[in-house]
């Protein structure tokens, strides 16, 4: 699974390049963001305004991702398409991650908060 | 074409080997079927809930119904109604208690359990049985308009 990779400010910016999140990538795209948290990333932004489709595996995935970065760091959203927004909104994951319109307001918040 | 209620207009079956690389193909079979039927052409939410629950429904085939069987497959079946899209998921694994398996508790966090409240949530009805011939899961979804080919 394609990600592209920006850091700004010591922030980890991930836009993953890929139009669905399934069982297909799912897999690949936990132990890639596992590998940031290995590798010391604990600020984080993923960016999924390239993704029109998510189910649960790929819920799955960024929830895994959620729980082992713990206090240790934070994690926020960006860029949600509406059907990807409404799928955290029914499985009530929209309470659990930070989400942000853009970017430039995650990366803010961040800064800020 | 206008059927009676409860008249089956079509069925489509598909059977398709028990590997996550086939799900893409169920997904987009199911996109296409979902264009057949009047409303979902006006309301865009039905083909995009569908395919979700598609989705949900052959990864937990693909994940948990492997069959003692040489034949490792999954079994997809679309029945177009007057009013009524049936999807049944058939696989050979040991199969589940639908009724046992609890909506996820979101302050525990949990990675896992959220396909099943997803197709609970997104369909009018949800049926599991357990057959000789494999467990079917069955997802029924009403619709208003006509069913066209």
């Amino acid at each position: 699974m394609k990600l592209n990779v920006a850091r700004k400010d010591g922030i980890l910016i991930i836009t993953p390049q890929v139009k669905r999140i399934d069982a297909n990538v799912a897999s690949d795209f936990k132990s890639k963001l596992i590998d940031f948290l290995d590798n010391g990333d604990k600020i984080i932004v993923i960016n999924l305004s390239k993704v029109d489709f998510i189910d649960s595996s790929g819920l799955g995935a960024m929830v895994l991702i959620l729980r082992k970065i713990g206090t240790d760091g934070r994690i926020k959203l960006c860029k949600l398409k509406e059907g990807v927004s409404s799928i955290f909104e029914l499985t009530r994951l929209d309470e659990v991650f930070e989400i942000h319109k853009s970017e430039e307001g995650a990366l803010e918040s961040l800064k800020t908060g | 074409m206008a059927g009676e209620s409860g008249e089956l207009m079509e069925e489509i079956r598909l059977t398709f080997p028990r590997k996550v690389a086939y799900l893409r193909f169920a997904t987009s079979i199911s996109k296409q079927i979902c264009q057949q039927i009047e409303e979902c052409r006006e309301d865009k939410s039905f083909a995009s809930d569908v395919e979700l629950c598609v989705s949900e429904a052959c990864t937990n085939a693909i994940k948990y119904g492997r069959s003692g069987e040489m034949e490792d497959v999954i079994s997809l079946y679309f029945q177009i109604f007057a009013d009524k899209l049936v999807i049944k998921v058939q696989d050979k694994g040991s199969g589940f208690n639908l009724n046992k398996l609890p909506d996820p508790d979101i302050e525990s966090l949990p990675d896992r359990g959220y396909g099943l409240y997803i197709i609970r949530s997104k369909m009018d009805d949800v049926q599991y049985v357990q057959t000789e011939e494999g467990n079917f899961l069955t997802m029924i979804k009403s619709f208003k308009g006509n069913f066209n080919v």
